[in-house]
């Protein structure tokens, strides 16, 4: 029997275990430290240094602050339908395009993939793109957040590589039953490419939610900004973040610590519950894209 | 207190990097004044100064430049103008936004400014730090907006002003600014800063003329038997290591970079530039600033100060300070923000400011005065009337503390956004969501030294810029115009903060501040240093 298909004795177990446990711990403890810091008081944070584990007493200021106002239950459901409708357009269109350049012979299927390759290398510059944006009449609306990036070339290409791998045989004999193209990608290629579409569903939900450039520059009513645009204000500038000085006489301002931390969880739970049911695709859906030219 | 709060690298970066700057000594606030300010090309008459008599502080301002001061907001503002400024339709405005508000639709205290504006206050804005991508999209994409702030280190300015902007000097030099009596009220010193082409090219947005002072929380430092009445550098020093105590998570200072030029002054550092024999020498040059980046980082080596301070927002120093996790601030000579936060966390809490000794002894150090504006807020070439209508919006904008405008401006909605206490007005949570439209950043009123509920905080805050003001010393390229500053001179000086960031935490030996000081010589120092050296002489003041 070879040594590593015996089974380890039970120290070298614990220790493996151990070793797991640490690596467990450094990914979980900066959430907990997050998570439990935007619920903690600025005393306890001060005292702590920065970051607390756990808070003591729980205090919902932080959020109170966070969504006073209602400018930030604004912004989220403004990222969650950009970002909802965003994703399932860039997908439709990505899946599109890489079907059609993945199909040999395919009318200028070669200059088109030229051109997504293009795009992996150079990009627009700001004011350019703006022009563009500002010539279409996209400004201030919220689709000037989706148009400009509805298809992404590196996804384009990760999809057509998974196509690619799909067995040729397979494709023919739907055809020999007299699938057309549109049915063919309807009901053979795409339910086998499950993997692939949702790690790219996933890569895009993430760069829309994760978007606050695009805000800035096409949208000039802040009232318009999504999520993150309005949370980076809280993180990045020396905002007081609605406290004028002149309303501090006799009160504590908002903690600030808790506060930034707090726009973090706010901020990474949108994503943190869609991974899990995208995770189990997650791996493979990447490997076979990435390794097929 | 009508303030925009800003760190100092902000304020370097907003105001500092501006190569047209007025010579702080036209400074007056006694009477009616006027001067004239060349830059560029040609000169121009300054707006007259009007200071608003219709109010009278609890302690007044001073020729000297100290800033009134005001225990108690007027329990009953009277109102400044006679009528809406505007006659309907939109007035469109670009600014710094780092607050979104409640959108217009839910806000009453936007609707109320809009209906006192006569016409709707539209705002476009961007984060700070965002602020300046946002600014040149719009204008590569030529959609302007009736006013727009402009920040000095904006690339090309000049040009940028003399294309776009309207000449606004025909509407406000001299005694004609007297038809709008709320931008008569700024004092002369900001208005140096608006002169671009030999015109003026904008409105201030006031700032104190001192841009660098240090607070204390005299309460905890008293508690250790400790002063914060210093002689020496070496004092400081001792003080600073008496206060830290990493341990409890205590520290001594916030704020490392503006630390270092605090220390420049108390070691005799010039205020950015010195003129000297007809020519400058950048403060980057002067051999003391060796000594400075040894002292600040031997502290940072120490301890002195919070681990995160490099990166901390302005309210997070204000936290740390009112906590009493950081005992000392280095920052904006306005502090009563952190006085009154403080006050709030422990009512025994007080702040006292620290005035830099001279190094080796002697008496107080040399004061920095700055430009004395955050920014300035430029208008679109537009008809004459169309002109005239937004200066007067931009005239109730900035109308004086303790009228009715204002206190709409600031507070909005009474029992609505803020409540009286006492007299002073006091946000309401509903207020603090509202009256974050950023209407500061486009026209504010002179700033005032003004802490509501706590007079002792105002006069202690009073009294110690009046003490800084005795050693105050002016900014020398007042007045005079490079190029090269403008086109370059924020990207040189961000290399040197990042140099000194680096010498402080100890990544790179102080040794490597003379390859950086030459680095910026050969890219663009000299030419700086030349070209400010030539308007010197032209301008005769030699």
């Amino acid at each position: 029997m070879s040594a590593y298909s015996r089974t380890p004795a039970p120290p070298v177990r614990a220790a493996k275990g151990l070793v797991l446990l640490l690596c467990c711990a450094v990914v979980v403890l900066p959430f907990v430290a997050v998570v439990a810091t935007s619920l903690a008081g600025q005393r306890q944070i001060n005292a702590a240094g920065g970051y607390v584990l756990w808070p003591s007493p729980v205090t919902f200021d932080a959020y109170r602050a966070v969504f006073a106002g209602g400018v930030v239950t604004r912004a989220l459901v403004i990222s969650l339908l950009v970002t909802t409708v965003g994703t399932l357009l860039s997908l439709t269109c990505s899946a599109l395009l890489a079907y059609a350049l993945s199909r040999p012979g395919s009318l200028g299927s070669r200059p088109l993939l030229m051109l997504v390759l293009f795009t992996l290398l150079f990009s627009p510059g700001i004011i350019p793109l703006y022009l563009v944006v500002r010539q279409i009449g996209l400004l201030d609306s919220h689709w000037s957040l989706i148009l400009p990036v509805l298809i992404n070339g590196f996804n384009v290409i990760v999809i057509r590589s998974f196509f690619l791998d799909l067995p040729r045989d397979l494709l023919d004999s739907a055809r020999m039953d007299g699938a057309g193209e549109t049915q063919v990608l309807w009901r053979v290629v795409l339910p086998l490419s499950k993997a692939v579409l949702a790690v790219v569903g996933l890569f895009y939900a993430v760069s829309y939610w994760n978007s606050f450039f695009s805000a800035q520059l096409y949208l000039n009513d802040a009232a318009d900004w999504p999520l993150q645009q309005v949370l980076r204000t809280f993180v990045v500038d020396n905002s007081t973040m609605g406290v004028d000085n002149t309303a501090l006489a006799g009160e504590l301002p908002p903690p600030q610590q808790a506060m930034q931390m707090a726009v973090l969880v706010i901020s990474l739970v949108p994503i943190l519950l869609i991974y899990p049911f995208l995770q189990r695709h997650f791996a493979k859906g990447v490997l076979v894209g990435a390794v097929k030219g | 207190m009508d303030y925009i709060r800003l760190n100092r690298r902000q304020v370097l970066r907003g105001a500092l990097g501006t190569a047209v700057m007025g010579a702080l000594t036209a400074c007056g606030s006694g009477g009616t004044t006027s001067g004239s300010a060349g830059s560029g090309g040609g000169s121009v008459r300054l707006p007259g100064y009007v200071p608003y008599t219709g109010l009278k502080p609890d302690l007044p301002g001073t020729p000297e430049g100290v800033l009134p001061a005001f225990f108690s907001y007027p329990a009953n503002p009277v109102a400044f103008t006679t009528e809406p400024p505007a006659k309907g339709g939109v007035v469109h405005a670009l600014c710094t936004m780092n607050t979104p508000p409640t959108p217009l639709g839910g806000n009453r205290y936007w609707q109320a400014l809009n209906k006192s504006l006569g016409a709707e206050l539209r705002i476009t804005g961007a984060p700070t730090a965002d602020y300046i991508n946002k600014f040149q999209t719009l204008m590569a994409g030529g959609d302007l907006p009736d006013t727009m702030e402009v920040r000095a280190n904006t690339p090309q300015l000049p040009g940028l002003l003399e294309a776009k902007f309207q000449d606004l000097t025909e509407f406000l030099s001299g005694d004609k600014i007297n038809d709008y009596p709320g931008l008569a009220n700024i004092p002369t010193v900001s208005w140096q800063s608006t002169i671009y082409n030999g015109g003026i090219y904008g409105i201030p947005i006031h700032l104190p003329a001192i841009r660098l002072a240090a607070s204390a929380r005299a309460d905890l430092i008293a508690a250790k038997g400790l002063t914060t009445e210093l002689k020496t550098g070496e004092e400081f020093l001792e003080l600073c290591r008496a206060l830290t105590e990493p341990s409890a998570n205590k520290w001594a200072i916030d704020e490392p970079l503006s630390t270092l030029e605090y220390v420049g002054a108390m070691l005799g550092i010039a205020n950015n530039w010195k003129a000297e024999g007809g020519s400058f020498t950048k403060n980057y040059e002067a051999p003391e600033m060796r000594k400075a980046l040894e002292i600040v980082a031997q502290m940072w080596k120490e301890q002195a100060f919070h681990p995160d301070a490099f990166t901390a927002t302005g309210a997070q120093k204000v936290a740390w300070m009112s906590s009493g996790a950081t005992k000392i601030h280095v920052g904006a000579s306005t502090w009563s923000n952190i006085a009154i936060a403080a006050r709030a966390a422990d009512p025994k809490a007080e702040i006292r400011a620290i005035a830099a000794p001279k190094f080796d002894g002697g008496g107080q150090a040399a004061n920095y005065l700055g430009p004395a504006i955050f920014s300035i807020t430029g208008l679109k070439k537009a008809p004459k009337e169309r002109i005239e209508e937004v200066l007067r919006v931009l005239n109730w904008l900035v109308s004086p503390f303790g009228t009715a405008e204002h206190r709409q401006r600031v507070y909005g909605v009474q029992d609505w956004d803020f409540t009286l206490k006492g007299s002073d007005p006091i946000h309401t949570d509903v207020g603090k969501s509202e009256t974050t439209v950023p209407t500061l950043y486009i026209g504010a009123s002179p700033v005032v030294h003004y802490a509501p509920g706590f007079p002792d905080i105002t006069k202690n805050e009073y009294e110690a810029e009046k003490q800084a003001l005795t050693t105050a010393e002016a900014w020398p390229i007042g007045g005079l115009y490079s190029p090269t500053d403008q086109a370059r001179g924020a990207g040189l000086d961000k290399k040197m903060k990042d140099l000194q960031a680096d010498i402080i935490q100890g990544r790179k030996p102080v040794s490597a501040w003379d390859e950086g000081v030459a680095a910026w010589k050969s890219e663009g120092g000299d030419k700086i240093r030349a070209e400010y050296s030539e308007a010197l002489q032209k301008s005769g003041r030699n």
